[in-house]
């Protein structure tokens, strides 16, 4: 192997490249490789799942770092943060085999690994910590006094799965780490992202680099795009079968062979289809793919045994959520189901891009659609089969090569409530404005203003979180204390209480405790059906025992926001006559039927639809923007009722509605006055800490688009 | 020149001369807010009494006593400054002084290494007469050497009878905790000077600096079977203090700042606690005779005693110990706590003609500023401030020095002009977020 990204490469590295026996290095890895070993600037690596991006990555770092000896030894070189433990554990693997050789050593740090192992890299720090999110928190927290030990020779930082961490409060709570270690060890260490196919890199630049993001350099895979067959089926339950019942077995039919992966938007999709494949058709067909369930309640015990099945190239059948969604490596996956589509067409994307990884290989994804049977009095919405219009176009987006873009500069002050707690553990007490100097002007926090700071502060004085002395140093109050006590602190996302359901010695998963358990009743769990004998609410433990009884708990699923150009794409799959050769005869059938239906109310000519007993309003638009004009609605007085494609004005004439939707476009109208009447203002986890109007100020800007419903009435009017 | 003979200057003030040194240093460290490292005595302005107090400690523990002050006074009230003071003094008279800053990372007691940390800056930062500056910990081991070569008359003896004598010469050592242990270092250190090993001199430093962590690797450098850990600061400091007095040292000062961090820093109880209770017993042992050779100067804000929740006097042992009984308006030479009152208008004047004496290098002569000038800046100011009583000198000494500074560059350029540009310009707040955060005060 010469290629010229080769020859730069390390002697010793090279030779680790020929042991691995591989024949050529992937575009994507040359390029990285020539960006690394000649600059400095900092890098996004955007990939499809298993890309290669972790070697197109370490491979130039652990050259450099056998290039250049550093002046500190005593130091670790490379902090690599990922969101999972088990991912973690897998690249602990894998960078372990690559560095041997090297005589890098790696090491591992989170919730899991031993207490001396941990030690052993706080008094000799060195080579590669792999590390997550909260462990970083746990060492600002604990070990502040060995942070310049450990890291003052840092060089790289590598964010794993930086798309999945863009909008979250976990991705603003590393930028915050981030940028607190900045200070403490004197330097700027280069940051490198490993992300997914990204929709618009500038998020992620941000991300990497709020001071200069236009210099990061985006490498983008493209050159390992694979051919894409996608279908899509939508399924309605009949007879005595349900719906899941029809998808498993359909997919007895298709998948027979190879390994095969089915996503569902909830965990308690995963058990009910679990339920389906081993209870009801009990037609136990010979060399059918092993069922394998992977999912946040199960333990861990039981998903890494999922994830070794996929590994082993055994045909399985693995039933999951997201939580496969990312990187960890599970071997050659033959094809992709999903039901129900996703909240996103990235995250579609990413899930398709879990198949077909071998060369020559085509991506397969089978989107099931429940729909929901018709009744007797059928609503006029439900005539135009929303789940089936939402799949189709997402199906259309994500074949065009659409991708939504993130928005992750918002205010984020749960996060910054978390890490104004974490400083003052850290420190002990600073003053007001050394706070904001660390949090907001220098670290990542650079949107809130010093007016709401202080907002922010007196709402946490109000929550006795913090005190104050006569100098004015800031320090922890009592609740605070309380709270930054806890180990539950370290993660700046909620984490709701989950109970350890054990089956005897054996344990079978966790389950939150908010869907309602009781004693004597039964709930499915890791494809079984388990009878609860016993809840020990002391020792967060359910106990179990097996039963052929059948009834399922609800799992609490995560609600996601649709974008408006989804919606969008629904309208225009209406008013085509396009008739998609991807999408199944059935599904055909109802496409048209849908067409024909909004045709006949006049619903291609105008968003208004007018009904005996009112008007209805078909905005077009996303999860947000219909939240907005929800709360628009209600603050000048129309009373309305939503579902998934619209809004109803009871008792409320055409020409009324016009009236309001002229005055919406036309009237200055302070999107932080609808926050205010929003029913749920606090969403994530120290939103309950904040000052009211400081809340109210950021749901306007991060839950609400006041633009578009604007611009959504504007069109509505035009037509 | 000194037409404004209305101001009284305190005499010690008068006759010093001041170097070029001195005066650089001074105006730089004022310039940017901080008490400069020398020369304190031009500036020394009122804390007559407060340094009486001080110094009269010194004397008692030459002769073997132990004292226990804490200095409590506002941000600005010139802690820092009396501290500085006094350890010039303390090194003048042979004593050797350890200073640190207390954190959540350096404590008097911890279980993590951050009570060693503190330990290890109060010996980093060692001040004696040779080391004015600090970092005196190995200049003191090498008085302590040729101080016993001395004794001895002369080199003749053979490096084994010397470490028996060492041997003997520390044995009073081997009365306190752990003092063994030390003894063994100091002969260590004794061995590699004559021996010429530096590694292992290092070593004995660095255990006494209680920079090693594990008692394993003590024994593989030293062959001791201790080290200096987080619970034993304390004892650790008494038995460096009776080192120091073998060594032929005064005594030894122990300055601490930034008490708050303890009783309001530490975020939880238990590590307040702890902490509190090592404070308990260094009153108890100062005042009962336990301790000997050795005071200790702490400086904290008002709230580390009053605060109702967390200050020391909320802890009924600490209250009865410190609280004075003096009544109010009355200074009592002997109360553990000494409150240093913010400086008042008179004394800022003061304060400012001292400045200007130290500008013009004690040459009234050059001075471009009137005594009247400094009337006018120091009214001003003060106006600005809404009051007569300032928070923090340092509020005010920054712009008299660019006054002063303007003056001297420019000689064609008016006082009053550039004291009304002074005060005007530094009225201005130009950051929104200091403007916003700087003295809040939440409700």
């Amino acid at each position: 192997m010469q290629p010229e990204a080769f020859r730069l490469l390390h002697p010793k590295v090279q030779q680790v490249v020929l042991n691995l026996r591989w024949t050529n290095l992937y575009p994507i890895q040359e390029e990285t490789i020539r960006h690394i070993a000649q600059c400095a600037s900092d890098l996004i690596v955007a990939a499809p799942t298993s890309g290669g991006k972790t070697e197109a990555v370490f491979l130039p770092i652990l050259s450099r770092l056998l290039g250049n000896p550093p002046i500190h030894h005593a130091s670790i070189q490379v902090l690599c943060i990922s969101p999972l433990k088990a991912l973690i554990n897998d690249q602990f693997a894998r960078l372990t085999r690559l560095c041997k050789p090297l005589d890098v050593p790696v090491h591992r740090w989170h919730g899991d690994v031993e207490v001396e192992a941990k030690r052993w890299v706080r008094e000799r720090p060195s080579g590669l910590l792999l590390i997550t999110p909260e462990s970083v928190e746990s060492l600002f927290i604990n070990y502040p006094h060995y942070l310049i030990n450990m890291f003052r020779g840092l060089q790289f930082v590598v964010v794993d799965e930086l798309h999945s961490l863009l909008e979250s409060e976990r991705g603003m709570h590393i930028r915050s780490l981030l940028a607190r270690l900045k200070p403490v060890i004197k330097r700027r260490p280069i940051c490198i992202g490993l992300s997914a196919t990204l929709g618009d890199p500038f998020a992620a630049r941000c991300f990497l680099n709020s001071d200069n993001p236009e210099s990061v350099l985006v490498i983008s895979d493209r050159s390992t795009a694979r051919p894409i067959s996608v279908e899509v089926i939508p399924v309605t339950a009949s007879g005595n079968l349900s719906n899941l019942g029809i998808i498993a077995e359909d997919m007895r039919r298709i998948f027979c062979d190879g390994s095969h992966l089915v996503f569902a938007n909830s965990r308690r999709i995963v058990e009910e289809l679990a339920d389906h494949f081993l209870g009801h058709c009990q037609v136990d067909a010979e060399g059918e793919p092993a069922l394998a369930l992977h999912h946040g309640s199960l333990s861990a015990q039981v998903r890494r045994r999922t994830e070794s099945m996929l590994k082993s190239g055994k045909p399985t059948r693995a039933l999951c959520t997201s939580s496969l969604e990312l990187g960890i490596d599970i071997g050659a996956v033959e094809a992709v189901a999903q039901i129900d589509p996703t909240w996103s067409v990235a995250s579609m994307v990413q899930r398709l891009g879990r198949s077909g990884r071998s060369i020559g290989a085509t991506s397969k994804l089978r989107l099931y659609v429940r729909v929901p049977p018709l009744q007797e009095e059928v609503s006029f919405v439900e005539l135009l089969y929303p789940p089936l219009l939402q799949a189709v176009a997402m199906m259309r987006l994500l074949l065009s090569g659409w991708l939504e873009s993130v928005n992750a500069e918002r205010l984020h002050l749960s996060t910054l409530v978390h890490q104004v707690l974490s400083v003052l553990k850290e420190t002990g007490g600073r003053d007001a404005l050394a706070l904001y100097q660390t949090l907001c002007r220098e670290g990542a926090f650079r949107r809130v203003e010093p007016a709401d700071f202080k907002s922010l502060l007196q709402g946490l004085r109000d929550h006795d979180l913090i005190n104050q002395d006569s100098e004015g140093i800031i320090f922890l109050g009592r609740a605070g204390e309380r709270i930054t006590s806890a180990p539950s602190f370290y993660a700046a996302f909620c984490t709701p209480v989950e109970l350890t359901v054990r089956c005897g010695a054996r344990e079978l998963g966790r389950i939150s405790a908010s869907v309602g358990l009781k004693e004597g009743e039964c709930l499915i769990l890791n494809g079984g059906r388990w009878l609860i004998d016993q809840i020990d609410w002391k020792a967060k433990t359910v106990w179990v025992s097996a039963t052929s009884r059948r009834q399922a708990p609800v799992f609490l699923g995560g609600v996601g926001e649709v974008d408006n150009r989804i919606y969008e794409e629904m309208r225009r799959v209406l008013v085509t006559a396009e008739e998609p050769d991807w999408l199944e005869r059935n599904g055909l059938d109802l496409l048209r039927s849908a067409r024909h239906a909004a045709l006949e109310a006049g619903l291609l000519e105008s968003d208004l639809v007018e009904l005996e007993n009112g008007v209805q309003w078909f905005p077009w638009v996303g999860t947000r923007t219909m939240r907005t004009l929800q709360l628009w609605a209600k603050h000048v007085g129309l009373s309305c009722t939503k579902d998934s494609l619209s809004l109803m004005f009871e008792d409320t004439s055409r020409t009324d509605l016009e009236k309001h939707l002229t005055a919406l476009t036309e009237t200055e109208i302070d999107a932080v006055e609808l926050a205010a009447v929003m029913p749920n203002k606090q969403v994530e986890r120290f939103d309950s800490y904040v000052a009211k109007e400081l809340l109210d100020k950021s749901n306007a800007e991060c839950r609400l688009d006041l633009a578009s419903a604007k611009e959504a009435a504007r069109r509505t009017l035009v037509a | 020149m000194n037409t404004g003979a209305e101001i009284v200057v305190p005499s010690s003030t008068k006759s010093p001369n001041i170097t070029q040194r001195e005066q650089q240093t001074i105006l730089k460290s004022l310039a940017a807010g901080l008490v400069p490292g020398i020369g304190l005595h031009h500036l020394l302005v009122g804390r007559k009494l407060e340094i009486q107090a001080l110094i009269s400690d010194l004397d008692g523990i030459k002769k073997g006593a132990a004292s226990f002050r804490v200095v409590v006074g506002a941000n600005g009230a010139g802690k820092t400054f009396l501290q500085r003071f006094l350890r010039t003094q303390a090194v003048q008279e042979g004593f050797v002084v350890l200073a640190a800053d207390l954190s959540v990372n350096h404590r008097l007691h911890a279980t993590d290494g951050r009570g060693r940390a503190l330990f290890a800056n109060l010996l980093s930062n060692v001040f004696t007469k040779a080391s004015p500056l600090g970092n005196g910990l190995r200049g003191l081991m090498e008085t302590w050497i040729s101080g016993l070569a001395l004794e001895e008359g002369d080199n003749s003896l053979s490096p084994e009878a010397m470490t028996e004598r060492i041997n003997r010469k520390l044995r009073s050592l081997k009365d306190y905790p752990g003092g063994f242990e030390f003894a063994t270092v100091l002969s260590r250190y004794y061995e590699g000077h004559v021996n010429d090993n530096p590694a292992l001199q290092d070593a004995a430093l660095r255990w006494l600096r209680a920079e090693y962590s594990t008692k394993t690797e003590a024994r593989q450098d030293l062959g001791v079977r201790r080290i200096i850990g987080d619970e034993e600061i304390y004892p650790a400091l008494k038995l460096f203090a009776a080192f120091c007095k073998l060594a032929g040292y005064a005594g030894v000062i122990v300055m601490l700042d930034e008490l708050s961090a303890l009783t309001h820093r530490l975020p939880n109880a238990p590590a307040r606690q702890a902490n509190v209770q090592v404070l308990l017993t260094i009153i108890n042992e100062c005042f009962q005779g336990g301790a000997s050779g050795i005071g200790f100067v702490l400086a904290g804000t008002p709230d580390t005693l009053d605060d109702q929740d967390r200050g020391l006097f909320s802890v009924p042992a600490l209250r009865s110990r410190l609280q004075t009984s003096a009544p109010p308006g009355h200074f009592d030479n002997g109360s553990p706590v000494l409150r240093l009152e913010p400086l008042g208008k008179e004394e800022l004047l003061v304060l400012l003609h001292n400045v200007r004496r130290i500008h013009s290098l004690g040459d009234e002569s050059k001075n471009r500023l009137p005594d009247e000038g400094i009337e006018c800046f120091l009214t001003r100011a003060l106006l600005r401030f809404g009051r007569t009583v300032l928070a923090n000198p340092r509020d005010v000494l920054r712009p008299f020095i660019s006054v002063l500074n303007i003056l001297h560059q420019n000689p064609e350029e008016q006082w009053q002009n550039v004291v009304e540009g002074a005060v005007s310009e530094s009225s201005r707040a130009t950051d929104p977020a200091a403007a916003q955060l700087q003295n809040l005060k939440l409700q």
